[in-house]
C-alpha cells in the first residue's frame, strides 16, 4: 500500500482552498431574500443553493484525482460488482469457518 | 385498498430479495457481517446513500418546507452534500484501510485498538446505541405516518381514530417486521442489495412523484407550465415561503449537523464493505447530485403543499396536526390509487433502506463489542448461541423503539437535529484518532463525557426535553454547535495535559514516511 497520495503538494492544497470557498459560498446570503423566480418557477435562493450541489460534485471530482487520500487499487477494484460475485471464490479461512454469523 | 395491496406486495418482495441474498452467502461471519469486502463503487454509493436518506429527508424534509419554506434546502441539503462527500473523502477511506489492515467490524474495535484500552469499549458502546435509538425512531415514525398518510379512508367501518387507513402503531410495527425479517436472513450482502434496490426505487418514484404533483396543482399545458402554476399559487398565498431569512448564526450551525455521518455506525460498517479505497470515489463525487434529486423535490413539494388546490378545495385548509403527513396526504389527493401506491412504497423504501442498515449494525455491534470481547482468547464458544443473543439484542431495541413511537411524535426533522447533534459530538474523537497522534485515552474518555454531558444539559433545558421546540437556540446556535465545541476543547486539553501514547501504538496508525507530525519520544503505555 502506497502512503503516497497522487497530486503534488501544491494542488492538494489548493484543492482543500476551494472546499473552503464552497463552504464560504454554500453560507452566503446574498441572494436568500431575492423574490426572483428562475424559470418562472424556481425561486433564486434554492435555485443558488442547487448551483452550489453541482459546485460540490465538480470539487469533490477533481479532489478524486488531485487529493485522494490514498492510491490503493487492487485488481478486484477495476472490475464491476458482478464480475466480483462471479470471479471471487471463497477462501481458506472461509471454507473452514462455521456457517453461522458470530 | 389498491394502495394498501401495492403496499404488501412490495414488502413480500423486499423479503423475497432477503432470502435471495442468503443464497449467495459464503456461510463465513465476515459475508454476512461485512459481504465479504466485496462491494463495488455502484453498491457502495446506493447503499451508502440509501441509508444516509431516511424519513428525514423525504417526509421530514417536505413536512418542515411545509412549515417554513424553500430555506430547508439550504440548511441541510446543500450542507449535507458538501460535508457527507468530506466525511467519506476524510474519514471512511482512512477507516477502511485501517479496518483492511487489522481486521475491524465496528467502530469499537477501532477505538479500542487506537486508545489501547479495552475499557473504553464499554464507555462508547451504550453512547452509541443511545444515539441509534432516536434515529431509529426517524424511522419507525416515517414508515408509521406514510403508511396511515395514503390508506386513509381504505376501511369504511375499522380504524376510526386513524382516519379510516392503517394506523401508524401498525403500519410502524409491520415495517419493522419485514425490515428485521430480511436482515436476519440475508446480512450485509442482503442488506445492500435491498439499499441498492430500495434506493434505485425511491429516487425513481421520488421524480415521478414531483412530475404528478405538479401536475395535479400546478394545471398548465406543458410541465414548465404545471411547474410555474404551482410556484404562483405560492407566490400568491404563502410569498414568504419562497425566500430564506434564517440568521445567520442559526443558518451556519445547520452546517454542523451532516458531521453526524462522521459518527453513524451503520456507515462504519458500509464503509468496510468496500472492496477498495478507489470503490469510494464514486460516492464522495456523485453523492451531492443525489442529495439534489431527491431534496429540490420534497421541498417544491411541501412549499406547494401550503396553497394547493385540488378539485377547488385546498389541500390542507389548516395545517395538519403532524406535519409528518403532508406528503402522504397530498399523494392521495392527488394520484391515483396505483401510482399513489407505488410512490408509497418508494417511501417507505426511503425508510427501510436505513433501518435495515442499522439493524444489522445493532446486531454487529452487540456481538463483537461486548460478547465476543469478554470471551477470553482461547475460549470455545457456542457461535449459534452467539448469533441468537445478537438477535435477542436487535429485537429488543427495536422493541424500545417502537415503544417510543407510540407515545406523542415529535416532528421526525427536530428529532433528527437532536439525533445527529449527538453524533456530531463524535466527532472530534474520530477525526484525533485518524489524524492526531497527541490524542490519549483520557482526552477521548474527556471527548465522551463532555458530549453526553452538553447533550443531556441542553436537552433537558429545550421546555422538557421531548418532544424537542424546533424554535430552541443556544448561543444563537442549535445545541450542535456546543455538543460540538465542548467535546473538542475537552478532547484537546486533557490530551495535551496527559502522557501520549507510546511510539509503538503510534506506529500501528500513523506509518513512518505519513504526514501527521513528528514523532513522539517513547513512554511507557497508559495503564487501562
Amino acid at each position: 500500500m502506497s502512503e503516497n497520495p497522487p497530486g503534488s503538494r501544491l494542488s492538494r492544497s489548493a484543492f482543500w482552498l476551494v472546499v473552503l470557498l464552497l463552504v464560504g459560498a454554500q453560507q452566503w446570503s446574498g441572494s436568500w431574500s431575492s423574490e426572483t423566480l428562475v424559470l418562472g418557477f424556481l425561486p433564486a435562493p434554492l435555485f443558488y443553493h442547487v448551483m452550489v450541489s453541482l459546485a460540490a460534485v465538480a470539487v469533490w471530482w477533481v479532489g478524486t484525482i488531485v487529493a485522494w487520500p490514498d492510491d490503493t487499487k487492487g485488481p478486484e477494484a477495476l472490475l464491476s460488482d458482478a464480475e466480483v460475485v462471479r470471479t471471487t471464490g471463497p477462501s481458506e479461512d472461509e471454507v473452514s469457518a462455521t456457517g453461522e454469523p458470530s | 385498498m389498491t394502495q394498501l395491496a401495492i403496499i404488501i406486495a412490495y414488502l413480500v418482495l423486499l423479503l423475497g430479495l432477503g432470502a435471495v441474498a442468503a443464497r449467495f452467502s459464503r456461510g463465513t461471519s465476515r459475508d454476512y457481517l461485512l459481504a465479504s469486502h466485496s462491494i463495488g463503487p455502484v453498491l457502495l454509493l446506493m447503499s451508502l446513500f440509501g441509508t444516509t436518506m431516511t424519513a428525514f429527508a423525504l417526509v421530514g424534509s417536505t413536512g418542515k418546507s411545509y412549515q417554513l419554506g424553500i430555506g430547508v434546502y439550504g440548511l441541510m441539503a446543500s450542507s449535507s452534500g458538501i460535508v457527507h462527500s468530506l466525511c467519506f473523502f476524510v474519514i471512511g477511506v482512512k477507516l477502511w484501510k485501517l479496518g483492511q489492515q487489522h481486521g475491524y467490524t465496528t467502530q469499537v474495535e477501532f477505538f479500542r485498538d487506537r486508545l489501547g484500552s479495552h475499557a473504553f469499549g464499554y464507555l462508547l458502546f451504550p453512547v452509541l446505541v443511545g444515539l441509534v435509538i432516536p434515529y431509529l425512531l426517524i424511522g419507525v415514525l416515517g414508515a408509521g405516518a406514510v403508511v396511515n398518510g395514503v390508506t386513509r379512508g381504505t376501511f369504511d367501518e375499522a380504524f376510526a381514530s386513524s382516519g379510516h387507513g392503517v394506523p401508524p402503531w401498525l403500519g410502524s410495527l409491520t415495517i419493522c417486521l419485514v425490515v428485521l425479517a430480511y436482515v436476519f436472513t440475508g446480512g450485509m450482502r442482503g442488506t445492500a442489495w435491498a439499499n441498492t434496490f430500495q434506493t434505485a426505487v425511491f429516487m425513481v418514484l421520488g421524480v415521478v412523484t414531483f412530475v404528478v404533483i405538479a401536475r395535479e396543482i400546478g394545471g398548465g399545458e406543458s410541465f414548465l407550465d404545471s411547474l410555474r402554476g404551482a410556484t404562483a399559487r405560492v407566490l400568491e398565498a404563502h410569498p414568504e415561503k419562497l425566500v430564506m431569512k434564517p440568521p445567520k448564526l442559526f443558518f451556519f450551525s445547520f452546517l454542523l449537523i451532516p458531521l453526524s455521518a462522521g459518527m453513524f455506525p451503520h456507515l462504519f460498517q458500509h464503509w468496510l464493505t468496500a472492496r477498495s479505497a478507489a470503490a469510494f470515489k464514486l460516492p464522495v463525487i456523485v453523492h451531492p447530485l443525489f442529495i439534489l434529486i431527491v431534496w429540490v423535490p420534497c421541498v417544491m413539494v411541501g412549499v406547494w403543499a401550503t396553497s394547493a388546490v385540488v378539485d377547488g378545495q385546498q389541500v390542507f385548509a389548516e395545517p395538519p396536526g403532524n406535519v409528518n403527513t403532508v406528503l402522504p396526504i397530498l399523494l392521495g389527493k392527488v394520484a391515483g390509487p396505483v401510482l399513489s401506491g407505488l410512490l408509497s412504497a418508494g417511501i417507505l423504501a426511503a425508510v427501510m433502506s436505513s433501518l435495515d442498515s442499522q439493524f444489522l449494525c445493532l446486531g454487529t455491534m452487540f456481538t463483537n463489542d461486548i460478547v465476543l470481547a469478554r470471551r477470553e482468547a482461547n475460549e470455545t464458544g457456542d457461535d449459534g448461541r452467539v448469533v441468537r443473543m445478537a438477535r435477542l439484542f436487535i429485537v429488543a431495541i427495536v422493541a424500545v423503539t417502537y415503544l417510543l413511537s407510540l407515545g406523542e411524535p415529535a416532528g421526525i426533522f427536530d428529532l433528527g437535529l437532536w439525533c445527529f447533534a449527538g453524533f456530531t459530538g463524535l466527532v472530534p474523537l474520530v477525526l484525533a484518532a485518524l489524524y492526531w497522534r497527541r490524542l490519549t485515552l483520557p482526552g477521548a474518555v474527556a471527548s465522551v463525557l463532555a458530549m453526553v454531558v452538553t447533550w443531556l444539559t441542553l436537552f433537558l433545558l429545550d421546555m422538557g426535553g421531548y418532544p424537542p421546540d424546533p424554535r430552541y437556540k443556544f448561543l444563537g446556535m442549535l445545541p450542535v454547535a456546543t455538543v460540538l465545541a465542548v467535546a473538542t476543547i475537552a478532547l484537546v486539553v486533557v490530551s495535551l495535559a496527559t502522557r501520549p501514547p507510546s511510539n509503538e501504538t503510534l506506529a500501528k496508525f500513523f506509518p513512518p514516511n505519513s504526514s501527521g507530525g513528528r514523532a513522539i519520544p517513547d513512554v511507557p503505555e497508559l495503564p487501562d
